[in-house]
């Protein structure tokens, strides 16, 4: 409201002062009603036993404390947090790097805007299917691809064992249990999904590198930076506010990843083994599938909601620090 | 601030959970409709069996009826649609419904019992015509509180040419399990020479099905006789997993696939038999190049089966909304209608005389195999009634099979873990 002018017809009059809020009603009507109240309704279903359509009676904390008491829980816990810690890096050094690609003006640039966008607007269903077609056992892309170069075809999203462990097994290492990272499977639910991501990611970065004045690298160009120099001293710390914003974007998206483990694991869904299970699918199933356990679900969401807000509190209060706004 | 917008966008799950919870608060009262409303039946019949039950219909609104036919998708949406219209005192009139999903609406007062038209003025005819086993899987508490509509037994499908390529008699499939295992090596081909198999014997999906069948023909059980814990884990358990493991892994003859791919193997030549539900065959119809066989699943210690597919309940409206829904539930299981559905979609006839019905008889001699894998109905046992069944059986699907098929752990100790933790879930109110 800062730019408004005093004398702006807005403010004059009796009205004058209630108008703002009245141009605010609808939007705030809106998240009230299909945000703030169902969280809130979520907080308050989750002290008790209900199931679809029924409320029992109110059980305070036990839901969390079964919760917690759950190693199918904690299982998932740990795959969404290696789907973030996977995505997110990846998610971010990929777009920057098309970002930078894209930047400078190489010929048909829109048309490559246009292509790394693609990915965005199609229907996460119909990736998902490509997708497990690619990585189909024995008629799949990947597969092909790996043995026209003389190597062994992998099982992709039917491999439950860990990356780490795939990758030392041939050095004669075999790691525990607790050791072997994420399954193969989860990975690739990482890759289809950050691949989808990156086009939004890439807008976004263009827009935060436009913003970089001209003259910074004309100046440095004086001083006699080379690309990595200027990279390294001008766009980067130019850009930290975008990727700031990329990453808590990326991260608040991937703890929240769904679909992709919905449409391309199993059946069962979240398998192999129970490898790509992540948090949000152990809520789905807990709630709307076999159990109809809504309390349970509802303390799920509830300390997903809360993961992500002290984790975002924490990206705000420290991360940002290291921001710096031009 | 822009990012703030985006910490909400994970509350849209919270969001849409509680758009449903928010109507949970009802004390049951609902709006029944006028009487002029039609009466609305939702299913989960897509494809051709969806085509089939729509024509159906037709035929029964053409008699001055007006029933609304809604396909709610898979059975889990279907689940989810029914328990969610009921918390928001809006269910339809009929659904199709699992026993085990039964129990909930019972409790809920959703529900009429059908003793009420079978003892009232427009019964069925001959109630004895119907298959004693399906009634068995209705009544619960002593009232029979769902109807038999689309059930299916499974059986076995397989590829003559390929049966016969292996010196193997085409006129039946395998008999007893020994054979099953030894049909299956036999069928298992490496066609191109690179010490790989390019053809397998047998193809399936990771499923609780092929276990529970394999369980009581062992003499086994699914859950104990007052459904209060589940059995599986039994001595007959361990050696029916035993058994699916060699034959599925161990023996090297089969192939796991994801999904449903495993009938397109079959249908495209690569694999020589797979287990299927008997509705498969509107779906694989008209799709494959070779001679198709079809027989009953081979036998174990004991000849049994377990019943699959949905009945029908009624939900509590007004009498004369009842009472339309009911004349559409007899109409749909007099012998003539019912051997229409069953010849267009493989599900089982409800009643004996269908099997006799022109149509049918048509359809059984078209597929010469159909007679005797429908006749596994007679020595069939039903689907468990117990509210957390299906939970149960999500365990044991993960915790136990899964586990097994992949390698990781061993029958036994699979299925006792999967036990404990089913039992949990059985229990659950």
């Amino acid at each position: 409201m800062a730019d408004l002018e005093p004398t702006s017809p807005l403010q004059r009059g009796k009205w004058g002062h209630v108008m703002p809020y009245l141009f605010l009603l609808p939007a705030a009507i809106i998240i009230v009603t299909f945000r703030l109240l169902p969280i809130l309704s979520a907080l308050a279903v989750s002290f008790f036993d209900a199931s679809f359509g029924k409320i029992r009676g109110f059980v305070g904390l036990d839901q969390y404390a079964k919760l917690f008491a759950d190693p199918e829980f904690w299982n998932s816990a740990v795959n969404t947090v290696w789907f973030v810690v996977g995505a997110v890096p990846l998610s971010v050094a990929t777009s920057l790097f098309f970002a930078l690609l894209l930047r400078k003006g190489i010929r048909g640039l829109g048309l490559y805007r246009t292509i790394y966008f693609l990915p965005v607007v199609t229907s996460f269903v119909a990736v998902s299917m490509v997708w497990k077609l690619i990585f189909h056992v024995r008629f799949g892309l990947a597969n092909a691809l790996i043995e026209k170069m003389g190597g062994n075809p992998l099982e992709w999203l039917e491999e439950p064992t860990g990356i780490f462990e795939l990758m030392l097994r041939p050095l004669g290492w075999d790691l525990p249990t607790w050791a072997e990272g994420p399954s193969l499977a989860l990975i690739c639910v990482v890759i289809v999904s950050v691949w989808r991501g990156i086009g939004y990611n890439v807008v976004i970065f263009l827009a935060g590198l436009q913003n970089i004045p001209e003259h910074y690298y004309e100046a440095a160009r004086i001083d006699g930076a080379g690309r990595a120099g200027m990279f390294r001293h001008v766009t980067w710390p130019l850009l930290t506010p975008t990727t700031f914003y990329v990453v808590v974007m990326t991260t608040i998206l991937s703890f929240q990843v769904f679909a992709p483990i919905y449409l391309m694991t199993g059946p069962p869904v979240g398998g192999p083994l129970g490898t790509t299970n992540v948090i949000v699918y152990y809520l789905f199933e807990k709630g709307f599938d076999a159990g109809g356990n809504m309390g349970y679900a509802s303390a799920v969401a509830l300390v997903l909601f809360a993961v992500i807000l002290v984790l975002t509190l924490f990206q705000r209060k420290v991360v940002e620090k290291r921001v710096h706004y031009a | 601030m822009r990012f703030t917008a985006g910490r909400f966008r994970r509350l849209l799950i919270t969001g849409t959970m509680l758009g449903v919870l928010g109507c949970a608060g009802g004390d049951g009262e609902r709006d029944p409709g006028s009487s002029a409303d039609p009466i609305k039946f939702w299913h989960a019949m897509g494809g051709p069996l969806g085509r089939s039950l729509d024509g159906l219909v037709d035929e029964f609104n053409a008699a001055g009826h007006d029933l609304e036919s809604v396909s709610m998708g898979k059975y889990q949406a279907l689940s989810q649609k029914v328990m969610a219209a009921v918390a928001a005192g809006g269910p339809p009139d009929l659904a199709q419904c699992y026993e085990a999903w039964t129990a909930n609406l019972i409790e809920n007062q959703s529900l009429v019992p059908f003793g009420r038209f079978l003892e009232g003025a427009s019964p069925v005819r001959d109630m004895d015509d119907f298959y004693e086993i399906y009634l068995r899987g209705a009544e619960q508490g002593g009232e029979i509180w769902s109807f038999p509509f689309n059930k299916s037994v499974r059986c076995l499908y397989y590829n003559k040419d390929m049966f016969r390529e292996a010196g193997i008699d085409p006129a039946h499939g395998p008999r007893t399990w020994e054979e099953y295992r030894d049909y299956a090596r036999r069928l298992t081909v490496d066609t191109d020479g690179d010490g790989k198999a390019d053809r397998f014997g047998l193809a399936s999906q990771i499923t609780a099905s092929m276990f529970e069948n394999l369980l009581v023909q062992n003499g086994g059980t699914l859950l104990n006789e007052d459904e209060s814990a589940v059995s599986f884990d039994s001595p007959e358990g361990v050696e029916a997993l035993e058994f699916m493991a060699d034959l599925l892994v161990r023996d090297g003859s089969a192939l796991i696939s994801q999904g449903f791919e495993y009938q397109n193997e079959f249908l495209a030549g690569k694999v020589a038999m797979i287990e299927g539900s008997s509705v498969s065959l509107a779906f694989i119809e008209g799709k494959y190049g070779f001679e198709l066989g079809i027989a009953p699943l081979p036998m174990g210690k004991i000849d049994a089966q377990l019943v699959a597919g949905t009945d029908v309940v009624l939900f509590a409206t007004t009498p004369e909304r009842e009472a339309t829904a009911w004349e559409f539930v007899k109409w749909f299981t007099e012998t003539e209608q019912t051997a229409r559905w069953s010849a267009e979609t493989g599900y089982l006839p409800v009643r004996k005389s269908a099997m006799e019905d022109p149509v049918m008889v048509a359809k059984l001699e078209r597929y010469p195999g159909l007679r005797e894998a429908y006749a596994q109905l007679e020595r069939a046992v039903p689907q468990p009634q117990a509210k957390g069944w299906f939970a149960g059986r999500n365990v044991l699907e993960r915790e136990a099979i899964e586990p097994v098929l992949r390698g990781r752990m061993e029958p036994a100790e699979a299925l006792h873990a999967a036990a404990r933790k089913a039992n949990a879930e059985l229990l659950a109110p």
